[in-house]
């Protein structure tokens, strides 16, 4: 197991956002959970990366207690993750939104990094050398997910489609383990959704990684997760195989009852 | 041969080459009035600086600028001024025996004001860089006054509310300048390093800049202490100018001038500080002509009196911010490249 | 445990209980040192009420605007500055008799601070935190300038007011009538206030624009009559504020609103700033404190106006919603 949680619970004043959940992620799956909106899907995302901290229960990540640490440590752990709803670095540029995300991986202090001379060697002026490591790899990313054609605009002009796929592009220069991909296809037309699915394994494989997904779109779900959790009202009322999801009456009445 | 030396950088040394040797050939040449004018453009520049790192390139808001300037100013006031001076000054109360002792050159004092100005940044950090948005504001703002009535209060060291007399004036042109210019080269070299990456990510989006691995806390304090050494030495500078260090050169009215230019010249741009910086330096001596009545053909033009001044420069502040919020260079900077496009007809717009 | 946060959750019996606390905790350490004769200590205490009635009402403006705008109005301070030199020249100039001269001041000052929300605030409306956070400072920069430029920099003497100035004195405790008149004058000004947000409609429809502005605008309340009636009576209490200030502490000058409007808005985050009972605990909390630590040590008077940053800093690091408020989870 990468990632596990032991009765994960949020509550907002009185409200249980998330209640009691147990989740298991296998190393190199794709594993996704769905529920109908306000469900708490984005809450757990949120409690995995640190953003809050949850009221109960534990969260661990391989081996390590990671609950409630902060999110730049998390990320640092191996976790990264997308926005729900797109959130770049919208004045900046592609490459920038790509390469700020290395940050985390520099071994330079910031005394190094200010009085920087290329050409020395890399023990008295370690900079140069990182800065252009930084620089091949966001290259390469950017590359690999087919964005460098535009590498220089400012993100926000980018048109929809590839602001999230900068998005997930910015996710993997941290170099995760697990990837977090919330709501991937939200607002894609079918023959976008069917393009990203393949795009998503394609990532699992390339980059090793563990992914797990919130989604809506079913067609995608089942297509792709190996295990899917179900929520509804911050309570875990399903889990299994996309077969048993999709033959479970307490999942096809939770969908039948609300209007999603 | 031509390969190894980039024309940007060459233009650049070249640029800073001829600014030193103007600064060194004005300082011989201009009157006092000109040179002071001149020098507090630079210094101005530095504190304006430091404060836009903050406030431009991190996205905090901090207005505790006149704080760390006060720290700068007192420690060249109180290491500077020569031994057999000091009892003129501090004739109420001695000066505490162990100061009293102790008299550096210039620069040490400097470098001194710097750092003690970046300590305190780091103690008041810890607590204070966790407010956001004007909360961060306001305490900033008090700190800086806690620090004016601390050097109020400070009798043996700081002479209190009567100040530090006989400060070594500096007038040299060349090493202001010199100052500036480091302040340039350093700011630019850490802005433009991963680390200045990472604090505007944090300007953008501080949600997402921790998502993606980068210490909120860390950056921001890093950003804030080196901006409080930077407005230290700016303040020793200062000080240096004055010739005289009191608490009430430093009340944190002093940090809305810098709030200003910072605004005009564009919040997360380095050339828009320097360029905003001469501008108002200059615009406020030049609006000077406001607050002596006025004649013109030999009849007196009413609304001319003292206090004029600083009313039409508050009305600028606020038509600035009102109607141009992106200041002159937005977030953008000036460059070698944006004069060659200048040049052979502009076609493509850079907005 | 439950009972005690329950106290302190919604209740104005948590402002008096909160004063109630500071008193009893300066009393006892008072009589511990028993330095203080209790004549003397009582007199600090009137001066320590009255002052901090004095930095609630102003506080509530900040509190007002602060809830619905969700941003500081900097200018406040001036234009509780402002409102003294109303009072100055109704009082000099006209030689208005008091009561008129309060009424006078407070019905123009609001005006102001009209003006001030109309050209400085509402055109940033929608543009970046950052930008409304300068604008509001360079308002204040131009209400002092401005002050200056009109009126000079030199301080002038508010007017005094016999009947309000005058000693009087219970057993061998002296203080000035403006000493009770302050926190009765607070004390109804209160009382008006709540009654209002929470009976009228208008009230409630400001509660609902400082619970969620987008939707109640959506409900049909027009936001800018809302916000302006803010400012009116965030000012007008200022304004009232400011006249009590000048009769207690005569000597106005044009940078004067700058520390008692720095002191309040601390003021208003200490108790809480989503709370109009914040500010009043706040205020209390600043005033009392700071009189009566320069009472109980004389040696540190000097540092009295950093006591309020103090305080703020400890609160911000304790309970950084203030003392009534609640923390509220940023969604993201």
């Amino acid at each position: 197991m990468i990632l596990r949680t032991e009765d994960l619970t949020m509550q907002f004043g009185g409200v249980t956002a998330v209640d009691a959940f147990n989740l298991r992620v296998p190393e190199g799956e794709i594993i996704s959970i769905i529920g109908p909106n306000g469900a708490g899907k984005t809450t757990v995302f949120n409690m995995i990366t640190g953003t809050y901290a949850p009221t109960k229960g534990k969260i661990f990540f391989g081996d390590k207690d990671i609950t409630a640490k902060n999110p730049s440590q998390i990320t640092k752990a191996g976790i990264a993750r997308t926005f729900q709803n797109i959130r770049l670095f919208k004045d900046l540029t592609v490459f920038e939104n790509v390469i700020i995300a290395k940050h985390l991986h520099l071994k330079s202090n910031w005394l190094q990094s200010m009085f920087r001379i290329s050409g020395l060697p890399s023990w008295l002026s370690p900079y140069p050398a990182e800065e252009q490591r930084f620089q091949e790899e966001t290259e390469e990313l950017l590359e690999k997910l087919e964005l460098s054609d535009q590498k220089d605009a400012v993100s926000s002009s980018l048109p929809y489609g590839r602001q999230r796929r900068l998005e997930i592009a910015r996710a993997l220069a941290t170099q995760p383990k697990l990837l977090l991909l919330d709501e991937p296809a939200a607002g894609m037309n079918p023959q976008e959704t069917q393009e990203l699915s393949s795009f998503i394994e394609r990532l699992r494989g390339e980059f090793n990684l563990t992914i797990l997904l919130i989604e809506h779109h079913m067609d995608l779900v089942m297509d792709i997760s190996k295990h899917i959790y179900v929520m509804e009202f911050g309570l875990n009322i399903a889990e299994g195989a996309p077969t048993e999801i999709q033959e479970n009456p307490k999942v096809i009445e939770a969908y039948l009852g609300s209007d999603d | 041969m031509m390969k190894k030396i980039n024309p940007k950088i060459f233009m650049t040394l070249a640029a800073i080459a001829l600014t030193l040797a103007a600064a060194f050939v004005l300082n011989g040449v201009l009157d006092s009035y000109l040179k002071r004018i001149l020098n507090l453009c630079a210094i101005y520049t530095i504190i304006s600086l430091s404060l836009n790192l903050v406030n431009g390139f991190t996205g905090m808001f901090s207005l505790g600028q006149a704080g760390f300037m006060a720290v700068g100013a007192y420690s060249v006031a109180i290491f500077t001024v020569p031994i057999e001076l000091r009892p003129s000054s501090f004739y109420l109360v001695p000066m505490n025996p162990f100061l009293a002792r102790i008299e550096l050159p210039l620069i040490a004092a400097l470098l001194l004001g710097g750092l003690f100005a970046a300590l305190f940044a780091l103690v008041i950090g810890f607590p204070v860089l966790r407010l956001r948005g004007d909360y961060l504001a306001i305490a900033t703002l008090g700190f800086s006054e806690i620090i004016r009535i601390l050097f109020t209060n400070m009798q043996s060291i700081t002479n209190g509310a009567l100040g530090i007399k006989n400060v070594p004036p500096l007038s040299n042109m060349f090493l202001i300048y010199l100052a500036m210019i480091l302040t340039i080269i350093l700011l630019h070299l850490l802005l433009t390093s991963s680390y200045g990456r990472a604090f505007k990510a944090i300007r953008e989006d501080e949600i997402v800049a921790e998502a993606m691995g980068i210490g909120l806390l860390k950056h921001k304090l890093l950003s804030f202490v080196i901006s409080a050494f930077f407005a230290g030495i700016g303040g020793g500078l200062y000080g240096a100018l004055l010739g005289t260090v009191d608490p009430k050169n430093f009340m944190f009215t002093l940090t809305y001038n810098f709030v200003l230019i910072i605004v005009l010249g564009g919040l997360g741009s380095i050339t828009g500080t320097v360029i905003a910086s001469f501008i108002i330096t200059f615009g406020m001596e030049w609006l000077r002509f406001f607050d002596s009545p006025l004649r013109l053909f030999g009849v007196v033009i009413p609304f001319f009196q003292p206090g004029l001044r600083m009313v039409v420069f508050s009305i600028l502040l606020m038509v600035l911010v009102l109607f141009f919020q992106k200041g002159i260079m937005g977030q953008r900077e000036f460059s070698f490249d944006m004069v060659r496009r200048l040049f052979p007809r502009k076609k493509e717009n850079a907005s | 445990m439950p009972s005690i946060k329950k106290i302190f959750s919604n209740n104005l019996s948590a402002a008096i209980f909160v004063i109630i606390l500071v008193m009893a905790l300066i009393a006892l350490y008072a009589m511990m040192l028993g330095q203080m004769p209790v004549a003397i200590f009582l007199q600090h205490l009137v001066n320590g009420i009255s002052l901090g009635s004095l930095f609630a009402l102003i506080a509530i403006g900040y509190t007002m605007v602060y809830t619905i705008l969700s941003m500081i109005n900097f200018a406040h301070g001036d234009i509780f500055m402002i409102s003294l030199y109303f009072a100055f020249f109704a009082l000099s100039t006209f030689r208005m008799p008091w009561v008129l001269a309060l009424v006078c001041v407070a019905v123009l000052t609001p005006l102001v601070g009209i003006l001030v929300e109309r050209f400085a605030y509402r055109p940033l409306r929608n543009a970046p935190k950052n930008s409304v956070l300068i604008s509001a400072i360079g308002t204040s920069f131009l209400l002092e300038n401005a002050a200056t430029y009109l009126f000079g920099g030199r301080p002038k003497a508010f007017p005094d007011i016999p009947s309000l100035t005058r000693v009087i004195s219970i057993r061998s405790v002296n203080f000035q009538v403006v000493s009770l008149v302050i926190p009765l004058i607070t004390a109804i000004a209160l009382a008006i206030l709540l009654n209002f947000i929470h009976r009228t409609k208008t009230g409630i429809a400001m509660r609902a624009v400082a619970k969620d502005y987008e939707t109640a605008k959506i409900m049909g309340v027009n936001i800018n009559q809302i916000i302006a009636l803010t400012f009116i009576i965030g000012s007008a209490l200022a304004a009232v504020g400011g006249f009590m200030w000048g009769a207690k502490y005569p000597g106005i000058t044009p940078m004067m609103g700058v520390m008692p409007g720095l002191k309040c808005f601390v003021a208003a985050v200490v108790g809480g700033i989503s709370d109009i009972k914040g500010a009043v605990v706040g205020g209390f909390i600043l005033g009392l404190g700071e009189v009566m630590i320069v009472a109980l040590f004389p040696s540190i008077s000097g540092y009295r106006d950093a006591f309020a940053f103090v305080v703020l800093i400890v609160i911000l690091l304790v309970k950084p919603a203030g003392i009534l408020g609640t923390r509220v989870t940023e969604k993201v």
